[in-house]
């Protein structure tokens, strides 16, 4: 009970330095709201119409009354308004939302379903062909940017192929490619690191032993070893999750998706600070309650970590 | 680097073997080629009659059913979540396809026949005391009735009462069972109170074998004898 405690307040304090540190690198760039939304709105832009401007948006109060403003706001629930729209920021949030969550569930689903079989195949086979070729694709779609892939993928399946719409759009059925290039990108990754961890619990000394006995391969793999390292994936899984949470921010806008990785795209190019800042949040909340629920589960089910004696090495 | 050379030896059903010789003479080399786990460069092993098979095919595998290992440390050789009972039932998991219940009900036997009480049945393997954990290798090992039992230095962990309730407990259950053990050890005299034959092991080549009266009072090799002195002196 006094670890979830910990871990709560433990959270809800890296929270607000957080918020206060993308608070003050939003302040610091050297471009002014006012005048990019002035300018966006047609007006004459004059050291009158901007200080109004700059009055009307709050920005004329020193940044740490600001940042208290927002932050008073925010712990009712109320991230502000958006400079642009003039639209509640958590309503904003709260539309985009289900489009990234999407992309972003249905990826790390599909990568976990990718990666752990191949990962299984590669480690049975270590230094074979299959785990040769797999490690090859692996480092070439890790080397690659997830724009470039996105755009190598647009190329091939839009425009070569005709199967999507080059211009994307918000049905279903565009969803499939950028969900198909986080999952491949992730999956790249997680198939080395699942890997890894599968060779390291091969050469412990309890696979031999029932190697010994005549276990076959499969069994070995499947009923211990896979066992044995579910703690471990499942950090990975929750890495890949915020990985690929991050990644939305590229592909939602290469492939023309309106979640909010376009929303915080099109904030950023308007300097609309309060609906970056909500971003910003929402981002950190959702990686940090994931952590704090990896750190739950190992609490639940690893009894070594419920006593306190970890294993070195192990996480 | 030859680790095994020109070593040829047989183990009859029932007897004990023993092999003795210092660290890296190829004592645990000849063990690993015995249970498949390496290929010889050249040469044959002959178990049941049929040349014994390594690696992972059907064939190897369904031969290594009938031969189990007892390791030096046995703690290690249990998954790590395990229960000592789960432990136990793994060495008749892969030779049959029992229930689980007739497998419990046989793992429960072993127990009980190296001493483990039924208190003990739950608890994980990693709680044990090194003496305890050895007799649990020793029940998941017997459990599936092999016909030989490969013991890889399984004394040299133990202090010296364990060793001796070890010792007498292999020697009551290859009476009861009529298993043939191969005895691999550094300790002369451990090898000699278990042991029908003893192979003298000396740079990955047999260099004397005999009885144990035979090599205990009667040391042909220099290496014999300086191996007798090391355990007279401790």
């Amino acid at each position: 009970m006094i670890k979830i405690l910990r871990t709560i307040v433990k959270t809800a304090l890296l929270l607000i330095a957080i918020s206060l540190v993308s608070f003050l690198i939003t302040f610091l760039a050297p471009s002014d709201a006012a005048q990019i939304m002035l300018e966006a709105q047609g007006n004459l832009v004059t050291e009158e119409t901007l200080s109004v401007k700059r009055a009307e948006l709050g920005l004329d109060r020193p940044v740490l009354v600001q940042y208290g403003d927002w932050l008073g706001g925010a712990l009712r629930g109320d991230l502000g308004r958006s400079f642009k729209s003039g639209k509640p920021v958590r309503q904003e949030l709260l539309n985009a939302l289900p489009n990234t969550a999407l992309l972003t569930i249905v990826s790390t689903v599909l990568s976990v379903i990718l990666a752990i079989p191949a990962a299984m195949m590669s480690a049975k086979r270590k230094n074979g062909l299959l785990d040769g070729a797999l490690g090859a694709v692996s480092y070439i779609l890790i080397s690659f940017p997830s724009f470039f892939v996105s755009l190598v993928a647009l190329y091939i399946f839009a425009l070569k192929l005709g199967w999507f719409n080059v211009i994307g759009g918000d049905r279903i059925r565009d969803a499939v490619l950028p969900i198909g290039v986080l999952s491949i990108t992730t999956a790249a990754w997680m198939t080395r690191q699942v890997r890894s961890l599968l060779l390291k619990e091969y050469s412990k000394d309890y696979v031999f032993a029932c190697r010994s006995r005549g276990a076959g391969e499969g069994y070995i793999m499947r009923k211990h070893i896979l066992k044995n390292c579910m703690l471990p994936i499942s950090t990975l899984v929750g890495i890949s999750f915020a990985s690929i949470l991050g990644g939305t921010l590229i592909v939602e806008n290469v492939f023309n998706w309106s979640g909010m990785g376009q929303l915080v795209m099109k904030a950023i190019t308007n300097r609309d600070y309060p609906v970056i800042q909500g971003y910003v949040i929402f981002m950190s909340l959702s990686l940090l309650v994931l952590n704090a629920l990896i750190d739950m589960l190992y609490l639940i089910v690893d009894p070594r970590v419920r006593a306190g004696t970890e294993v070195a090495g192990e996480r | 680097m030859v680790a095994v050379n020109n070593v040829s030896f047989s183990i009859e059903e029932g007897e004990c073997v023993g092999i003795i010789g210092e660290s890296g003479s190829g004592k645990t080399t000849l063990a690993s080629l015995i249970a498949g786990f390496e290929r010889p460069d050249s040469g044959k092993i002959i178990f049941q009659g049929k040349r014994l098979y390594c690696g992972q095919s059907r064939t190897a595998r369904n031969q290594r059913r009938n031969m189990q290992v007892v390791f030096q440390h046995s703690a290690s050789s249990f998954q790590p979540r395990s229960t000592v009972l789960d432990g136990v039932c793994d060495g008749i998991r892969y030779k049959e396809s029992a229930g689980t219940a007739q497998m419990r009900d046989r793992a429960a036997k072993a127990l009980y026949q190296v001493g483990i009480p039924e208190s003990y049945f739950q608890k994980k393997c990693c709680e044990l005391s090194g003496g305890e954990c050895q007799r649990v290798a020793i029940a998941r090992a017997i459990s599936g009735g092999p016909q030989l039992i490969l013991l890889d230095e399984v004394t040299s962990a133990l202090d010296v009462s364990i060793q001796a309730q070890i010792m007498h407990l292999l020697h009551d259950l290859q009476h009861e069972m009529s298993m043939s053990y191969l005895f691999i050890s550094h300790d002369i005299a451990v090898v000699a109170g278990l042991c029908d034959k003893i192979l003298v092991l000396k740079n990955g080549c047999i260099i004397e074998a005999g009885t144990p009266r035979d090599i205990l009072h009667n040391p042909k090799e220099e290496y014999t004898k300086q191996l007798m002195l090391s355990v007279l002196t401790l």
